[in-house]
């Protein structure tokens, strides 16, 4: 069997996340020794005490508007100086974001200050938050392509990357941009305060004692390219998204939505479960997610390939987590190197896997990255590393 | 492109003294079952969606697979519920409620239609201003022509929110525009498929007035063309972008100020049974300009 459409490269990437600001800094902190624990937020506008664990990013801004621009020019910026872009380039390249806060801090700082001023007239989301991000990347890049504001919860950026490059086999465009973005806002934390979804003392993916996520903060942005299969680096070679209409807020904890997405991944790029070497799993550490994924990885291989979670580092970066995730899985591959699962200390027998205890060595072959959502969204990407 | 092969959709105009309609009779038409805390947005989407569906019923060669791509193209997702969540959330220091807060994420519409028409494969929202619906074909048209999905159900889902003062400031509407508000929703499949009531040919997103000019002087000034804009675009564009061009004339499908109008009119064009082409042309807040070129089957074909 051949993949279905051609490979694209990765060709430059940027991020910021709690981890730090580029990717040697997050690759550093994901491969030492010991990753920083979560900060204490208080949300001070409720009528209830709201203290919630963050993986906010450190430095950013405090105002809505300035932080999502921040954000995004810290991972642009990066993105630029590996691969220059010149203005007509960035004039016709299609842009695909995805978020799961848009511009809702900003809403929210807007709503708030009017309704100081004067509850009579103020206007509950007085403006357009799909279209924040899109508009910074046209005014302060010159990106004025066609943009896909995409939002399928946490697989909106990972369906954003299957898309791009499928704008590239069609055949358009030699390059795509993605963007993820995930910044500080009330709506977000004080939704999942309110499902009981947040770990008071770290996330513990695939753990026994797992019970709940931690929400983290960041920016992520990749460049697609063009490329002949052989090419070196790192490439994505194939992947698959569904819909699970088992429940609105979990896949089917049997695992066969999450089997068939990955199974379906691994189809159209034209390989079997044996050719997986590892998996970065979504690894959320709610009970749910973890039971169904780990269901899904016990129907899908005979010998489940090494697994490890990145959010107990990063935190849970909601829609941004599969460019932020994919990006640092492509630079981890470039080191050779995958870090072991943070967070996890003690099996679960219920479960009936466990993730990487250490840190894995990595060579050229195909990587397998999983992504679930809210909306019964599921998205598995599969990597190729070839040198 | 890709043809579309089944329209369906549903519509009103607000009239911001009755309020807006219950839709729960509407929303039972089409359903199988009988959801609970959803929200408006999902309503609009359930009928609209159901109604595309049912009109492929009885059409010989025209089958929704489960691996129906679906797609929702929306400027605001799910406004109402989100404004209350934050009318709640600042005025009075409420957290969401678990249900509220799942239903501002905008696939929460598309999880309701996937279960309702028995969908399990690609399901994506995405948002562009009024020019939704553009970025949702495009979308469509990418994972059709990579052969991800054999066909696509493809809508743009738009709410009116009251009171629509607040609305109009929220869409840049001037006051006193009159508002709609609707779901519309087109089955679309690979070019020369059968069964097609027209074809999509053109797609494209213009920078600004002035490549959207350049763009109507490639087209084919021989031939005849009807152009749809929604009261919103037309005030983001100079008078005489138009008016200039004799082979182009205004299509009126006689609906209110929404962001979904460009395929409410897409519809309406198409019931017309009119055979030239359709030029829709769509407005964001960016100065820029988002055009599809739909083309009737001849009726005899």
């Amino acid at each position: 069997m051949t993949h279905v459409n051609a490979p694209v490269k990765i060709t430059a990437s940027g991020i910021v996340s709690a981890l730090g600001q580029g990717k040697r800094a997050n690759l550093d902190a994901l491969l030492g020794d010991a990753t920083a624990g979560p900060d204490r937020l208080s949300l001070s506008h409720f009528e209830e005490p709201v203290d919630v664990p963050y993986h906010g990013v450190a430095g950013a801004p405090e105002l809505a508007e300035d932080r999502l621009h921040w954000l995004v020019d810290q991972a642009m910026e990066e993105l630029l100086a590996e691969h220059p872009l010149s203005p007509d380039q960035r004039a016709g390249i299609p842009v695909f974001i995805g978020s799961s806060c848009w511009g809702i801090g900003i809403a929210e700082e807007r709503y708030r200050e009017q309704y100081r001023d004067n509850p009579e007239t103020a206007i509950p989301l007085p403006l357009d938050g799909f279209g924040q991000i899109s508009r910074h990347l046209q005014q302060q890049y010159g990106f004025h392509g066609a943009d896909f504001a995409l939002n399928t919860a946490c697989t909106a950026t990972a369906n954003a990357i299957l898309n791009a490059a499928a704008a590239i086999n069609m055949g358009m465009h030699d390059h795509a941009l993605v963007v993820g973005l995930e910044a500080r806002n009330d709506t977000t934390l004080a939704g999942f305060h309110g499902m009981q979804l947040l770990a008071e003392d770290g996330m513990r993916p695939f753990d026994r004692r797992r019970d709940g996520l931690v929400l983290g903060e960041g920016c992520g942005a990749i460049l697609l390219s063009r490329c002949p299969s052989d090419a070196p680096g790192t490439l994505l070679w194939g992947g698959a998204s569904n819909c699970d209409t088992y429940s609105i807020s979990a896949s089917n904890p049997d695992g066969s939505t999450i089997a068939a997405v990955m199974g379906a991944a691994m189809a159209r790029s034209g390989i079997t479960p044996s050719d997986i070497q590892a998996i970065k799993a979504h690894g959320t550490a709610t009970p749910l997610n973890d039971d169904g994924e780990a269901a899904g990885m016990r129907r899908s291989f005979s010998n489940i390939p090494p697994f490890f979670s990145m959010k107990a580092a990063l935190g849970h970066t909601l829609g941004s987590c599969g460019v932020l995730e994919t990006l640092l899985m492509a630079a981890l591959l470039s080191e050779g190197q995958l870090p072991a699962s943070v967070g996890f200390e003690e099996a679960d027998p219920d479960l009936g896997v466990v993730p990487m205890q250490a840190p894995l060595a990595t060579g050229p072959g195909y990587y397998l990255l999983n992504f679930f959502g809210f909306g019964g969204n599921n998205a598995s990407l599969i990597l190729r590393y070839q040198n | 492109m890709f043809e579309i092969i089944s329209v369906g959709d549903y519509y009103q105009t607000v009239d911001s003294d009755q309020g807006l309609v219950n839709l729960k009779s509407e929303v039972a038409d089409v359903c199988r079952e009988r959801f609970r805390r959803i929200d408006r947005f999902t309503q609009l989407a359930l009928i609209g969606s159901g109604r595309c569906v049912q009109s492929t019923h009885g059409v010989e060669g025209i089958e929704l697979d489960s691996q129906t791509g679906l797609y929702i193209g929306s400027r605001f997702a799910s406004c109402g519920n989100t404004v209350k969540v934050h009318e709640q959330m600042i005025s009075a220091g409420v957290v969401p409620k678990p249900a509220s807060f799942i239903n501002t994420l905008s696939n929460s519409a598309g999880y309701f239609v996937a279960r309702n028409l028995e969908l399990v494969g690609r399901n994506l929202f995405v948002s562009r201003g009024d020019a939704s619906i553009v970025a949702a074909l495009q979308l469509a048209a990418m994972d059709i022509a990579t052969g991800t999905v054999s066909q696509a159900l493809v809508g743009a889902v738009d709410e009116a929110v009251l009171p629509l003062s607040h609305h109009r400031f929220r869409l840049g509407l001037k006051p006193e525009t009159v508002m709609g508000e609707g779901s519309h929703w087109l089955l679309v499949a690979p070019e020369n498929s059968a069964n097609s009531l027209a074809t999509v040919t053109e797609m494209e997103t213009l920078r600004d007035e002035a490549a959207l000019a350049g763009w109507l002087d490639g087209l084919d000034a021989s031939r005849e063309y009807q152009v749809s804009l929604s009261p919103w675009t037309k005030q983001q564009m100079a008078s005489t972008c138009l008016k200039s061009r004799e082979m182009l004339t205004d299509f009126d499908p006689g609906l209110a100020a929404y962001p979904g109008y460009a395929t409410g009119a897409m519809i309406r064009y198409l019931k017309t049974g009119a055979e030239r082409p359709l030029i829709v042309i769509a407005a964001d807040i960016d100065s820029r300009f988002h055009v599809v070129m739909v083309q009737p089957k001849p009726r005899s074909a």
